[in-house]
Order: structure tokens, then C-alpha cells, then sequence
């Protein structure tokens, strides 16, 4: 104890994390961004994508593709992605456990059942066209029942919160509505005719092409705050890796809390899900990716990180959904768990830090 | 000498998870300031509840608690948590986070909404580090640490808290021998040299009677008995409390022994070490000591072969030697 007291002026404080690291992710996500705008199903010239982008290019059709089909698009897999991440990184931080995602408290299987109520029970094809007639837009009929129905989950959820104090119980439980959730959507679809069943089934592939321009800039916003908000949460998160009882006898209100991050979640993967459709996979698997590859479980810098490796990931599986010199796109659902899972795989594999997070 | 000032105290307390059979009732305790205080008992008896209920972690069921003069009840979490810091048995440290980032995370009561750290948060957290002797190992992670070093490190978290009062649950379980005298030495020197005041539970009840400044005991009866260790040993409270079919209490040792139900009755002659722990081979081999017994042996430790084996005059080197010879010569 005394020899400790002569080393005080030696000790330096190494940052636990590589800035290189972060820099190598800002270059990986603007290279992606731009191959994702630059390749898809028509080929468009390099000079004329740039000078799509730029507001110059003569071909209408061209820049048309780019700024009102690529460019969202592209934006969108980074709203995605990120938004995903974020909350799968605060469930598992919550809930102290490294499979925790936005899908497992049942957020987007909520969001499904509202998706499912608007296709399957608006009964006949003629009564979907009248709604349509009436001036509703068709999606953002399906945003505001997936976001309804997302909320609809989290308001169970939060009301047995209140209750339960344990992270691992409410964990459970959240599985559980998710299962009932989904059995509820199962039942419908049992009951529903076979073309309204399509429109739903298509909806679960997952699309990121699906969002307008106009939507985009709520989306956006939306996705934006909720980020915000997370990071502004990290001292909370941080004090959470110690366990709620030590968080709590750090002066941590729990409860609150918890509401917290649980709302910012919802709000986050509701409104994903609501606009894309299930994604699944990005939320379980970019965190764990992102904590091997820092080595740290400070959210001050994992928050960001996350936003960066979650777009990175998502742009990258859509560049792989839109197979790259044919005219075929994959539903990117499916390519996010082909690509995800083997990587965490090996990062598992190589690096044995998953568990020692927890 | 004047009384030592108290922290803590509570007036009236019942303590439990049932309200209608509480754990511990009617509890007037006093905590007293710069000392070390263990809270001792049998299992089941509720020394965690007492503590979780003490740091506000569990509604009490009756009475009040007051930390520095301020009502527990009327304290908000942060407030509390400038007053009270605590240190739970499951020792789950996140791997990733290095021993300086793990610490650092005590000042949460006093870092800013972001948790940036202030010239004060570091001096604090380096003035933790140094008195716990974890300045070495700061950029560690936690899990590339011993049992040990990490005890220490969450108790240099907790000390980063800066608060008057620490509560540890058993802060000396699953650590070897050197490890547990260390952990009690450093809690016994924040106590004395940084006036912390700290409330500890263990079961290692020979470290507690030799380090503590106060016992908080309770009883097979759930009764609570507070004082030095010295007194709770002289007036019977530690043996009732521990009291179990089949054990006697050494009142010499303050430890729970084996009555010796040996039936061979041997003398033994001599004194000092070699003495006792051939008194304790002789006892576990099932030998009873009888001065009159006409098998003897004689002790001298400045012999070559201590041991001298009467009457058939033999001497032995060790006490394996001597047990072989007297169980097959003697079969007694």
C-alpha cells in the first residue's frame, strides 16, 4: 500500500480504445456509401452518379435513379443500421445479457401485428383500394400501425416493469409477449386470404427501398433524436455494467431508467421496423462486433461506434441484396443474418471477450 | 476515553420480507464512526437483509434509520449515495472495462450528466487507487486480475464514491487465507487512517474477533448483541450464537473444534509448538490426553528426533513415524 503511494506521478492513463480504430470505420462507411449509391440493378457510369449527386448530370432518367431510388435507399440502410444497433447495444446493456435485441422484448413483433392488422383485416382487396382511395398513403398506413403496434407491446411491457425489479425476469417476459405476439399474427394469417397473406409476407422480408423522400426527412429525425437520446443515457448505461444494485447504490434511479431506455428502443426499432420491415440480426450482432473491435464497454464511445459499424454493416449487406451485376434483389432480411452470423462467429472465435462483457 | 461518535443509528427497526414475521425486530443500532464493524451470524440468521435494509436497498418494515443525522427515508438516491457506498458479494466485473474505467464509475454521484470527469474525480479516483494499492494495475481489465486485485478494485470503486459509510457483504468469501488478512488489513487501515466508517458481513469469524473494532452479532434467536469482540467472546454471545450439535467452543482460540471422542488415553509431555500440533495429531487419531496413562511421550524440539515413545524407548523424526508405530506396536 505505502509502495503505491510513490508511483502516484508514474501513473498514466492509456485510453481504452484505438481513435485509428474509429477513423478506419468513417472511411469504411463513406466507401460504402458511395458503392451503394454507385452499383445497382441499372449500370449508371461513375461520372454520371457523381454528377447526379452533384446536380449536373443531363440524364434525367440517371439522376432520377440516383437521387429518388439510390440515395434514399442508401440513407435509409444507414438509418437502419444504426438505429438497430443502438437499441440492440442498450437491451443487452439493460439486461445484462449478450442476446438481448430491439426484436427479443417483442418490439418488432408488435410492430408486425400492427403491420398484419392493416393487410390482413382491412378484409376484401376493395376495402385496402378504398382506404387508399380516401388519400391515406398505403405505407404510411403500415408505419403508423407498426409504430401503434410496437408501442402497444412496450406499454405491456413497461406496466409489468413496474413490477418486476429484475432485468433477467422482465427479459423473459419479453420473449413471452413476443411469442404471443407473433401466435396472434399466426392465427390471422391462418384465417386471411392467400393474397392478403403475400403482402404481409413480403413486408417481412424486409425492404430498403421502400421509403420515400418525404418520409425519409421524419424518419430521419426520428432516428436522429432517439441516437441523441442514447448518448445521452451512457453515464446511466455505464453505471448499469456494474449491475442494478450497484447502480442503484450509485444514486441510479432504476425504474426510471429503465422506462427510458426501453421507450428510446421502441422508438428507435419501432419506427425501423414499421418503414423496412423486420430487419433482424443487425441489433444482436453489430454491438458485439463493436465491443470486440474496441475493446471497451464505455457507452461514450461505444454509442458512437455502434451508429458507425451498424450503418457500415446494413449498407454492406444491401450491396449484397442488390447482387451486383444482376438484376435480382434479394429480400436483405435474409442476407443480414448470412453475412451477420458468420462474423460473429469468428469474431466469437478469435477473440474470446464476448462473455467477459457480461 | 470518550464514546466514539455513532454514524448510524436506528430506532426501533424490524427488518424482513414479510411485514408480518420480520426477520430482525425492535433493532436500536449504533454504528459507530472510524471503525471497523462486523456484523456476524449464523446463516439464515439475516445479516444481508439487515445490510440491504440499512443502505436502503430493502424496505424496512418498522422504525427509522438515521446516516449522519440525515432520515434514510427522506434522502433521495443521490444524496444517499454520497453518504453510503456498497460492496455486494457477486463480484461480476465487466471484462471489458479497464481497472481506471471500473473505478472511475464511483463518481457517478459527481460527475456530470455525461460522466466526464472533473480535476476532482481524479484526484478522488487516483487517491483510491493508491490506498487500495491498485495504482499498478489501473489499465488492466478486470477480468486479467487475481480474486484478490479484484476485491481491491471494487473497493477502491467504492471509495471513489468518497462517502462516510461503506457497507461490504462479505467481501473475504471465495479469497484464500492471505488474501482474506490482506482484504481485513485494508479495511481495518481506511477505517483508522481515512476515518471511513465500515460495516462488513463475513463468515470468517477468527479474522473478525482479531480485527474488528466492534461485533454486530445476531443469534440462533435472532437476538442482537453489540460489542467488542473480546467481551461477545468472554460473555458466552459468540458461542451461542454459533452454537451447534457437536461442536465445542474454545474459548482460548475463539473456534468451533470437534469435541475429542478419542478412548486410547496417552500422556504427553512437553510444551510449545511441537507440543500443540502433536496434541492435535495425536487427538485426530482418536488418543485421549491422560496424565496417567502408561504409555507416554515425551516432547523436546532440540532433540534430532523430537518425539520419545515410552516405555518401549523409542525416538522418532516425524509424527507420521510416531502415529505407525504407536497404532501397530500398540494397537491401542
Amino acid at each position: 500500500m505505502r509502495n503505491a503511494k510513490t508511483l502516484e506521478s508514474s501513473l498514466v492513463i492509456k485510453r481504452d480504445f484505438s481513435w485509428k480504430m474509429i477513423i478506419l470505420m468513417i472511411i469504411g462507411l463513406i466507401v460504402l456509401f458511395m458503392l451503394d449509391i454507385a452499383l445497382g440493378s441499372v449500370t449508371i457510369p461513375l461520372s454520371e452518379v457523381w454528377a447526379s449527386l452533384l446536380g449536373t448530370s443531363d440524364n434525367d432518367a440517371f439522376s432520377s435513379i440516383v437521387l429518388k431510388i439510390r440515395l434514399p435507399r442508401a440513407i435509409t440502410a444507414i438509418l437502419a443500421g444504426s438505429a438497430l444497433s443502438v437499441a440492440g447495444l442498450q437491451m443487452q446493456t439493460l439486461f445484462r445479457n449478450p442476446l438481448a435485441g430491439p426484436s427479443v422484448l417483442g418490439i418488432t413483433a408488435g410492430a408486425s401485428l400492427g403491420v398484419a392488422a392493416v393487410m390482413l383485416a382491412t378484409g376484401s382487396a376493395t376495402t385496402a383500394f378504398a382506404i387508399r382511395q380516401l388519400g391515406i398513403g398505403g405505407s404510411w398506413l403500415i408505419i403508423l400501425a407498426a409504430t401503434a403496434g410496437a408501442m402497444l407491446v412496450l406499454l405491456i411491457i413497461l406496466a409489468i416493469s413496474f413490477k418486476i425489479r429484475d432485468n433477467v425476469v422482465m427479459l423473459i417476459v419479453g420473449i413471452m409477449v413476443a411469442n404471443i405476439t407473433i401466435a396472434i399474427v399466426s392465427i390471422w394469417q391462418y384465417f386471411s386470404d392467400p393474397e392478403q397473406i403475400q403482402e404481409y409476407i413480403l413486408w417481412t422480408f424486409g425492404s430498403l427501398g421502400g421509403v420515400t423522400n418525404e418520409q425519409l426527412r421524419v424518419l430521419s429525425l426520428i432516428i436522429g433524436i432517439g441516437i441523441l437520446m442514447t448518448f445521452f443515457t451512457s453515464k446511466s448505461l455505464n453505471a448499469l455494467l456494474l449491475g442494478e444494485e450497484y447502480a442503484e447504490s450509485m444514486g441510479l434511479n432504476i425504474r426510471w431508467t429503465r422506462i427510458a431506455i426501453i421507450a428510446i428502443t421502441s422508438v428507435l426499432a419501432g419506427s425501423i421496423t414499421g418503414f423496412c420491415g423486420p430487419i433482424g440480426f443487425i441489433g444482436i450482432a453489430v454491438p458485439h462486433l463493436t465491443r470486440s473491435a474496441l475493446n471497451t464497454s464505455d457507452h461514450k464511445v461505444l454509442i458512437p461506434a455502434t451508429v458507425l459499424v451498424g450503418a457500415i454493416l446494413m449498407l454492406f449487406c444491401d450491396l449484397l441484396a442488390k447482387v451486383p451485376g444482376s438484376q435480382t434483389v434479394l429480400p436483405v432480411n435474409a442476407i443480414t443474418a448470412l453475412v451477420g452470423s458468420p462474423v460473429v462467429i469468428w469474431i466469437i472465435l478469435k477473440r474470446r471477450n464476448l462473455k467477459r462483457s457480461f | 476515553m470518550s464514546l466514539p461518535k455513532s454514524i448510524l443509528t436506528t430506532g426501533n427497526l424490524s427488518v424482513g420480507y414479510n411485514a408480518k414475521q420480520p426477520l430482525l425486530s425492535h433493532l436500536d443500532l449504533r454504528l459507530n464512526a472510524g471503525q471497523l464493524t462486523c456484523l456476524l451470524g449464523a446463516n439464515g440468521t439475516g445479516k444481508s437483509t439487515l445490510l440491504r435494509s440499512l443502505s436502503g436497498l430493502l424496505k424496512t418494515i418498522a422504525g427509522n434509520i438515521n446516516i449522519d443525522g440525515h432520515p434514510l427515508s427522506g434522502l433521495s438516491a443521490k444524496e444517499k449515495a454520497k453518504l453510503l457506498s456498497l460492496v455486494f458479494t457477486q463480484n461480476i466485473a465487466p471484462g471489458n472495462l479497464t481497472v481506471y474505467a471500473m473505478v472511475s464509475l464511483g463518481r457517478f454521484p459527481y460527475s456530470s450528466w455525461m460522466g466526464s470527469l472533473s480535476e476532482v474525480d481524479k484526484a478522488v479516483i487516483d487517491w483510491a487507487l493508491n490506498v487500495t494499492g491498485t495504482t499498478n494495475f489501473a489499465n488492466k481489465h478486470t477480468d486479467e486480475l487475481s480474486d484478490g486485485e479484484r476485491q481491491k478494485v471494487v473497493i477502491a470503486r467504492a471509495l471513489t464514491q468518497d462517502t462516510p459509510v461503506i457497507f461490504l457483504d462479505e467481501p473475504t468469501a471465495h479469497l484464500d487465507l492471505p488474501t482474506r488478512i490482506e482484504i481485513f488489513d485494508l479495511l481495518k487501515t481506511l477505517a483508522k487512517e481515512e476515518g471511513k466508517s465500515i460495516l462488513m458481513t463475513t463468515h470468517h469469524l477468527d479474522l473478525a474477533l482479531h480485527q474488528a473494532d466492534q461485533v454486530w452479532l445476531i443469534d440462533r434467536s435472532r437476538q442482537f448483541h453489540q460489542g467488542i469482540p473480546e467481551d461477545l467472546v468472554l460473555n458466552g454471545a459468540i458461542e451461542r450464537a454459533f452454537a451447534h450439535e457437536g461442536l465445542l467452543f474454545e474459548k482460548e482460540t475463539a473456534s468451533f473444534k470437534k469435541p475429542n471422542e478419542g478412548n486410547k488415553p496417552i500422556a504427553l509431555i512437553g510444551s510449545g509448538v511441537y507440543y500443540q500440533w502433536t496434541k492435535n495429531a495425536l487427538e485426530r487419531n482418536g488418543f485421549s490426553l491422560a496424565e496417567e496413562a502408561i504409555t507416554k511421550i515425551y516432547v523436546n524440539d532440540k532433540n534430532v528426533n523430537p518425539w520419545r515413545l515410552v516405555p518401549i524407548e523409542s525416538e522418532f523424526k516425524s509424527l507420521e513415524k510416531l502415529l505407525i508405530t504407536l497404532k501397530t506396536t500398540y494397537e491401542i
